[in-house]
């Protein structure tokens, strides 16, 4: 089979299509951080040498297939834009500590009353000043227009390079968003204690969310040309659920959310952390050939592929613990066993399990990405 | 027993079982007896738990479910009345990680279990938790990360109690913890769910008993 570029495996895989080998799309900012000559802090407050650490971490490594989060993950405003405290590397933590969610319930009972009248990005500016970020309330548009030229202008640095690159993205369709601002032990009461407001609450999120999150992706892609792929990201706190609730509280909503989001005419990597392999058989559900399903080594990727041949791209999933106590033999042979297994026929994307860690040991990082350029049983 | 009480905790019916804990306790009803009631629909949800009729959501509600019924109860406990625990328990997040979601869950269903468990919060120093096992008499230690970088300060915090408390037993569990980092960090066992740290500290428990 002739050699293909980034793009084309990509596309390919998620089209669930031949490819000539496997594509390689590693979560490696936090690892390129921590083995950079910048402290997490650095990366933290500076979009350009974020982009910078991420570049030589590319390159060290020979590169790879696409850049799934193309701007750094996290920065000044940590998790605020979801209505979260957050603890940051030179604030809270040390100058090269990881950054790290608080889990603190910073949505109040009475704020369900305030979505539903008020809207998702209401609430997010009325919590804003309770999060103790040190961007001023009064600084925060501006702040958060700068984010948004960074992306751009990283996103614009990779597809001048001729690097496949993600456009964009966000978290999940109601269920997620409460629980990053409620906490997952809050709202799993809730869900006891006052089902019709949560039902209320993810209602209202996701039709104020969903059409300003395409239109979002329409204008960063117009001004950029990133991929037509998106990335949306779920914890495992659906999983936690029991089916019925499952049914009632995220597949409906997640299911007309990702119908509407690829009748648009984009692709969706679905970052899923946590264990989903009870659920795999609603993917089935999901449209066919354009989405990823992306795991974190908690799922059974095995079960996955089983279940989900021929109808959805499956990523991942080198699990952290391997990446960092493992050792580079035993990191091949797993990534030899995905490529396998998962990759037969196609529709396969080797990763790390959510991101590398940042004491991913670098002689199985460069397994991970050798063997996926090297091994290829199907080609 | 109150057959009503154990019912309304096993099917985590939050209302009914503070009101009839409410009402018993009005009537006069000895506090430790219905302690005992609300553990054996704790016992019942860890059963359902493990038999995959329930969820972790279920788990969730039903430490917050009983962490009430206690401090109903605790009120009204007399001077000489006092719960025996089945064994004591320090829990932690090592240094370094903040999350306190999973630790807290395990918190709660060792307290349903009959367990004192002293809760160190997260991001606590190996040399803190040595001195809760010391102070507290504990012959267990829990401890919890959610990130690979928990894995160096669990690893110290162990060789630090096996020092200075060699007798403690000490169980590990987190997202990312596998067999592998069990071994890596040198702790008696690895728990895979929350459930599954009830059911390990039950057996070191009875070895301990069986032992003398």
């Amino acid at each position: 089979m002739a050699e293909m570029t980034g793009r084309e495996r990509i596309e390919a895989a998620i089209a669930l299509q031949p490819v000539d080998r496997v594509p390689i799309v590693p979560l490696a900012e936090n690892f390129a951080a921590r083995h950079s000559a910048f402290t997490m802090a650095d990366v933290v407050r500076d979009f350009d040498i974020a982009r910078d650490v991420v570049a030589r971490n590319f390159d060290e490594y020979g590169g790879w297939d696409a850049m799934s989060a193309p701007a750094v993950p996290i920065n000044d405003l940590g998790f605020a834009m979801f209505g979260a405290a957050g603890k940051l590397p030179g604030r809270e933590l040390g100058e090269n500590e990881l950054w790290q969610a608080d889990e603190r319930v910073v949505m109040q009972v009475e704020d369900y009353d305030f979505i539903q009248d008020h809207g998702w990005n209401a609430y997010l500016v009325k919590v804003y000043p309770s999060l103790g970020y040190l961007v001023p309330p009064e600084q925060l548009a501006a702040r958060l227009g700068e984010i948004e030229a960074a992306d751009q202008k990283s996103i614009c640095y990779w597809r001048d390079r001729g690097v496949s690159v993600y456009t964009g993205g966000g978290a999940g369709f109601g269920l997620d968003d409460i629980s990053l601002t409620r906490s997952i032990k809050g709202l799993i009461t809730d869900i006891y204690r006052r089902p019709d407001a949560v039902v209320a609450a993810i209602e209202a999120i996701v039709t104020e969310q969903l059409p300003q999150g395409i239109a979002n992706f329409k204008a960063l892609r117009e001004s950029t040309g990133g991929e037509p792929i998106t990335i949306c990201l779920a914890s495992g706190v659906p999983t936690y659920l029991s089916p019925k609730n499952f049914e009632r509280f995220f597949w409906p909503y997640f299911k007309a959310g990702v119908e509407q989001i690829v009748d648009e005419g984009i692709l969706i990597n679905l970052h899923f952390d946590g264990d989903w392999t009870r659920y795999f058989e609603y993917f089935l559900e999901l449209p066919a050939g354009k989405l990823v399903l992306e795991l974190d080594g908690l799922s059974d990727i095995f079960k996955a592929k089983e279940i989900l041949e021929g109808h959805m791209c499956i990523m991942g999933d080198v699990p952290a613990a391997m990446l960092s106590l493992g050792s580079a033999r035993e990191v091949t042979d797993y990534c030899r066993k995905l490529i396998d297994i998962v990759g037969k026929g196609g529709g396969f994307i080797l990763s790390s399990g959510c991101a590398a860690p940042t004491d991913t040991k670098p002689e199985n990082f460069r397994a991970m990405i050798e063997t996926g350029k090297a091994y290829c049983p199907h080609s | 027993m109150r057959e009503e009480l154990i019912k309304a905790v096993g099917d985590l019916e939050e209302e009914r079982a503070l009101e009839i804990v409410e009402a018993e306790l009005d009537l006069g009803a000895d506090p430790l007896e219905l302690l005992a009631d609300a553990r054996e629909g704790m016992s019942f949800v860890g059963q359902q738990f493990e038999s995959g009729d329930y969820f972790l959501s279920d788990l969730v509600m039903s430490g917050e479910l009983f962490k009430q019924i206690a401090g109903m109860i605790s009120s009204r406990l007399g001077a000489r009345q006092r719960v025996e625990p089945k064994g004591k328990i320090v829990m932690a997040t090592v240094k370094g990680d903040i999350h306190d979601i999973g630790k807290d869950i395990v918190v709660s269903l060792l307290q349903g279990a009959s367990y004192e468990v002293l809760d160190l919060g997260v991001d606590v120093p190996a040399e803190w938790i040595v001195e809760g096992a010391r102070t507290s008499g504990a012959s267990i230690v829990g401890l919890s990360g959610l990130l690979t970088i928990a894995f160096d300060p669990m690893k110290e915090t162990i060789e630090a109690l096996r020092q200075q408390c060699p007798s403690v037993k000490i169980m590990i569990g987190g997202a990312p913890v596998t067999e592998s980092v069990r071994v890596y960090v040198g702790a008696d066992a690895l728990g895979k769910d929350a459930q599954s740290a009830v059911a390990i500290a039950d057996r070191w428990v009875a070895e301990e008993r069986e032992d003398g």
